[in-house]
């Protein structure tokens, strides 16, 4: 995208819509009626969402406060679960304002233009637009794992069924969601109003008849042990500053794996034993150029995580009959699988016995 | 009849000052001076396609060439 194209107000009705009639000044700043573009443009604020939506949308803003698209708590939640000090001048501190502060979003990052981190640029004019674009604001952040899965990009596996039979859009699932609820959480799973398979597929829990596979696992196994195909894992980053001064992280190639394994966030309304696990980039030497030991207590939480695979299928070879799964090991996340730094992280997740074949199936 | 003229002046009297006290004053709109008009020089340079490809600074946003992987 060029420059010009990131500020160009494609259509200039936009000043005749409810935002347009706030005036540019009161949610930029800057000088409007001076004509050189450079005094104009002193005290221009590009992205004025923190100080301004709240004006009028404080019912949305409230929850977006503490949102974890906007606070970032799910990093810290872990960083910190992992003995990881943030403080104000620590130097996860200074870390983490080098590498992952970026991945925050703000409204207008995702109602009216692209992420700052990619690059920003209105998505269609200054148009607020209600729903996201899946591809210029949701695939944008999310695109290496899931955007990738859930479109088929991934070599050799398909894309997600509610994709290519329904066309459905991020936002068609996630919605109230994405702003969060009042409650301040951990992980996108502790979200409350977070979006789950039965909320459109309640048939699959009131009617089993004639589908022994449901009947015999309902509430055991997350939905995507029998119906997600493999998925992208990454292992071992490590960021750093480079010697022009600028964030760098390094990682090792990603790998495609499918792991079930059990499940460490288990309560009462996530209740399934089995799940599906992915492995994040972070390695306890991650932060280690900015200080020797600084996730002391590393494990502490698994490295292999609770996930939910956006390649979900009707049909996949471990739902094809109850051998397909029963007593193949390959399918599950076992000692051999996980390297021996990190065995004691994952020991309350690592299957130690994989269900047996079933005889005569 | 000099009666009756008072009361009606008094009356309307009454109803511009109810009307004027009733008026709902819109505390996030723009002030004559921050609106429409004002507005419109931002939009003038902004929705010129020709005149934003003559003036634009492009700032080169420096990326590390180190990073390797997803992230």
């Amino acid at each position: 995208m060029e420059v010009w194209q990131k500020v160009f107000l494609k259509d200039a009705d936009f000043i005749q819509s409810t935002h347009g009639k706030v005036g540019c000044v009161i949610c930029h700043g800057g000088d409007s009626r001076i004509e050189d573009k450079e005094t104009a443009h002193v005290g221009i604020v590009a992205d004025p969402s923190e100080a301004n939506c709240n004006t009028c949308h404080k019912d949305i803003a409230h929850v977006n406060d503490i949102s974890l698209h906007t606070s970032l708590g799910g990093f810290i939640s872990v960083l910190e679960a992992r003995g990881g000090n943030l403080e104000e001048d620590s130097p996860l501190a200074e870390a983490f304002e080098n590498h992952c502060q970026q991945c925050h979003t703000s409204c207008g990052q995702c109602h009216v233009s692209r992420p700052d981190e990619l690059g920003g640029g209105f998505i269609s004019g200054h148009e607020f637009r209600e729903t996201p674009s899946m591809q210029y604001n949701c695939i944008a952040c999310h695109g290496s794992r899931v955007g990738a899965e859930y479109l088929g990009e991934n070599a050799g596996i398909p894309a997600d069924v509610h994709w290519t039979k329904a066309t459905m859009t991020c936002t068609k699932c996630h919605s109230q969601e994405l702003h969060g609820s009042d409650q301040s959480v951990d992980t996108r799973y502790g979200n409350p109003v977070a979006v789950n398979c039965e909320d459109c597929h309640q048939d699959v829990w009131t009617n089993t008849a004639g589908n022994p596979q449901h009947e015999q696992h309902l509430g055991d196994l997350s939905c995507q042990v029998c119906h997600s195909l493999p998925y992208k894992n990454c292992y071992s980053c490590h960021v750093n500053i480079d010697q022009k001064g600028l964030p760098s992280r390094i990682s090792d190639p990603s790998e495609m794996h499918f792991e079930i394994g059990y499940n460490a966030l288990r309560s009462s309304e996530n209740p399934y034993k089995y799940v599906v696990l992915r492995h994040p980039p972070v390695t306890a030497s991650t932060f280690d150029y900015y200080g020797e030991n600084l996730l002391p207590n590393f494990d502490a939480v698994p490295t292999w995580k609770y996930a939910t695979p956006h390649n979900i299928q009707l049909k996949t070879p471990q739902n094809e009959s109850c051998n397909s799964c029963h007593g193949n090991r390959d399918l599950f996340l076992t000692e051999d699988d996980v390297s021996p730094a990190e065995s004691e992280a994952n020991k309350d997740i690592i299957v130690p016995e994989i269900p047996a074949p079933r005889p005569g199936e | 009849m000099k009666r009756l003229l008072f009361a009606v002046i008094g009356v309307l009297i009454l109803v511009t000052i109810v009307a004027v006290g009733c008026v709902v004053e819109d505390g996030v709109g723009p002030t004559p001076d921050e609106g429409e008009g004002v507005v419109s020089s931002c939009v003038t340079c902004h929705s010129d396609k020709d005149l934003l490809k003559q003036t634009v600074t492009i700032v080169e946003e420096e990326k590390s060439e180190e990073t390797s992987g997803e992230g």
